[in-house]
């Protein structure tokens, strides 16, 4: 067998160790801007599709098939985001010969129309109220009947974006037409709809595996921390579920995938707040946080997809998921660790940390790879997991300060600030976590002030051998006119 | 010298190789990326040349201000990456104060919210919703 992996970065990589053990030929593509990027060495053969924007390379159907078809490849696996969850791409392969690695377009269609998962479900399951709304007036009065504080979404959205909370009418007459506008740039459909809005919920997430006879639960993920909604932090099992609440979310995850015939690996999440919990959506998809899960069950989750994509089905029964110990996942992104914003540029030097038990890196990173400005700016997953939380916290602290990268900010000083936070520590926390965290470094001041002025005589050094980036030092981010240089600012603290 | 470390002061000298935080005498030394502090080992793994900047020593961040107070003055507003405009939350004449949300940029599949650097008043706005803009292109410029 022979498979397309129709992505970029670390999940590529990560489904390339899983088609080895299965004997199956792993392929892959790649944009212009991702033609030196380490994970194409992994792959069998690779394909330039050309591009630079994700609109002119990983969302393209028509690219994605043709490779597919020019390399031989008998399946194709979407991983995560651009076309893993787009209903007409599984269609397109189905008509085409070519096996989808995830869900039937059936299954699709209802999970990627977040207003139908909920109808679907809300005979089954507790859910949110929401109407859809397609004039101001409409959502005023939706609004109305709901009450206030609601949120506004895109019903085809995803991934944190076209959300707005609304606290009154001023509220909605101000953010409705902006909505829907960028609904329809992001998502190329104009359909919101209104909802109650949970303030202070847990984000909590049901792992499930189908071939559409059977459907088993893998436990849960609590995804509480996240800024802009979306996922920084992820940690199994959940510290707040008690054993029969765990019960109860995963018996409902299950049901909900029975009604809708689910085939393949997917996630059911939920809002969860004083012991009540509330369907969000269904997430079609291999997840992002999908190793903390491997790493307490020790179920490879890629090699379950692939066997029941290939018609294999499913190889493990409920009774053979017995999840042991915890793990946690930080996402290390290219971002500034406190206001999140990305970075794209290179890497200057990639060192993991070398204590590697009880420890996992998913990365597609080395020592000279650039981080491009088009898609996503997650540059890897560090994964601890032990047979305790507090153990496992410890772990992961020790590996975040060992875990050596330079050339571009990281996430990495956010994840040491929130596991240093006795919310975090105590399992008492909420999707308003990142919003009241304090950074953790106060204490050290001493040894930034000493490294601050060792810093200006290596930019005089520098000065005398004429380089130009020497002077930026004592200039402002925002008024230099050089600004482009700021990006690659540590450039010389390695070239001397 | 001083400067503000996450928000502390701290009163810097320079005697050789030798540099006193506070009154205190640390012996520091950086060598590429690697500083040696009282026979502890740090490591830089990124610094800012702007001020306020950024700098991260063992994975720890740190923001530090060479000038007295961290209010410092700005004529433009830059995009920090490039991206889409998703929402101008503004206009050429308002007064705006240090810290509110000025527009949504959109880019790496992230709503960037963007603020504003400083209290002034914005005499020009450059960028429409749905505009795409480069690194460093003038977003806006104050009064």
């Amino acid at each position: 067998m022979k498979l397309l992996i129709a992505n970029r970065g670390e999940i590529v990589s990560r489904i390339v160790r899983s088609c080895s053990k299965l004997n199956i030929i792993p392929c892959g593509v790649y944009s212009e801007a991702d033609k030196n990027s380490f994970y194409v060495k992994f792959l069998h053969e690779a394909l330039n599709i050309g591009g630079l924007a994700a609109s002119d390379s990983y969302l393209r159907m028509d690219k994605m098939v043709s490779a597919a078809e020019q390399l031989g490849c008998d399946m194709i696996h979407p991983g995560y985001g651009f076309l893993a969850e787009n209903a007409e791409f599984s269609e397109v392969c189905k008509n085409e010969g070519i096996i989808f690695v995830g869900p039937s377009p059936q299954v699709l269609k209802i999970s990627g129309d977040k207003l139908r998962a909920k109808q679907v479900v809300s005979r089954i399951a507790p859910v949110l109220e929401a109407k859809e709304v397609s004039t101001q007036e409409e959502a005023l009065n939706a609004a109305k009947e709901i009450g206030y504080p609601v949120i506004l979404k895109a019903a085809r959205g995803g991934g944190g974006r076209g959300l707005r909370i609304a606290s009154s009418q001023e509220d909605i007459s101000k953010v409705f037409e902006l909505s829907r506008k960028e609904s329809m740039i992001s998502f190329a459909s104009d359909r919101l709809f209104i909802e109650k809005y949970l303030e202070r919920p847990r984000h909590i997430e049901v792992q499930i595996l189908g071939d559409g006879q059977n459907i088993i639960n893998l436990g849960e993920r609590e995804c509480s921390v996240q800024r802009r909604h979306q996922k920084l932090i992820e940690e199994t099992p959940s510290p707040v579920l008690t054993k029969e609440m765990r019960q109860r979310i995963t018996d409902t995850a299950i049901n909900i995938m029975k009604e809708m015939k689910y085939d393949n690996a997917g996630t059911v999440e939920f809002l969860f707040k004083d012991e009540h919990f509330y369907f969000m959506e269904v997430n079609s998809r291999i997840q992002v946080e999908h190793p903390i899960t491997e790493q307490v069950t020790g179920i490879d989750l890629i090699e379950q997809q692939l066997n029941i994509a290939s018609g294999t089905g499913l190889t493990i029964k409920q009774e053979d998921v017995k999840p042991k110990g915890h793990a946690i996942e930080c996402r290390i992104n290219a971002e500034h660790p406190f206001s999140f914003i990305p970075f794209a540029g290179t890497i200057k030097s990639f060192v993991p940390p070398y204590d590697a038990k009880n420890v996992r890196i998913d990365t597609a990173l080395s020592r000279g790879s650039t981080i491009p400005p088009f898609y996503d700016s997650l540059i890897a997953k560090l994964i601890c997991f032990e047979d305790s939380r507090i153990e496992a916290i410890e772990t992961m602290k020790r590996s975040l300060s060992m875990f050596r990268i330079s050339g571009i900010p990281t996430t990495i000083p956010f994840h040491i600030s929130a596991l240093n936070d006795t919310r975090f520590i105590e399992g008492m926390y909420d999707t308003s976590f990142v919003d009241e965290l304090t950074p953790f470094s106060l204490k050290d001041g001493e040894v930034a002030s000493a490294i601050l002025c060792q810093l200006p005589r290596k930019v005089k050094f520098l000065q005398k051998k004429g380089n130009s980036n020497a002077d930026i030092w004592t200039k402002s981010r925002y008024s230099d006119p050089n600004f482009d240089q700021y990006l690659s600012i540590s450039r010389w603290l390695h070239e001397s | 010298m001083r400067v503000k470390v996450n928000g502390n002061d701290y009163d810097i000298k320079i005697i050789g190789q030798n540099v006193i935080v506070n009154g205190k005498q640390i012996t520091a030394k950086l060598d590429e990326d690697q500083i040696t502090i009282e026979g502890k080992k740090f490591y830089l793994d990124y610094a800012e040349d702007s001020d306020p900047s950024l700098m991260i020593v063992n994975g720890m961040a740190y923001i530090i201000s060479k000038s007295s107070d961290l209010t410092v003055s700005m004529k433009e507003l830059r995009a920090p990456i490039s991206g889409r405009i998703m929402e101008v939350l503004v206009k050429a004449g308002d007064d705006i104060k240090k810290g509110q949300q000025i527009l949504v940029l959109e880019a790496m599949k992230m709503q960037n919210h963007i603020y504003s650097p400083a209290t002034a008043r914005i005499s020009e706005l450059r960028v429409k919703e749905g505009q795409t803009v480069k690194t460093g292109e003038i977003l806006a410029t104050f009064q």
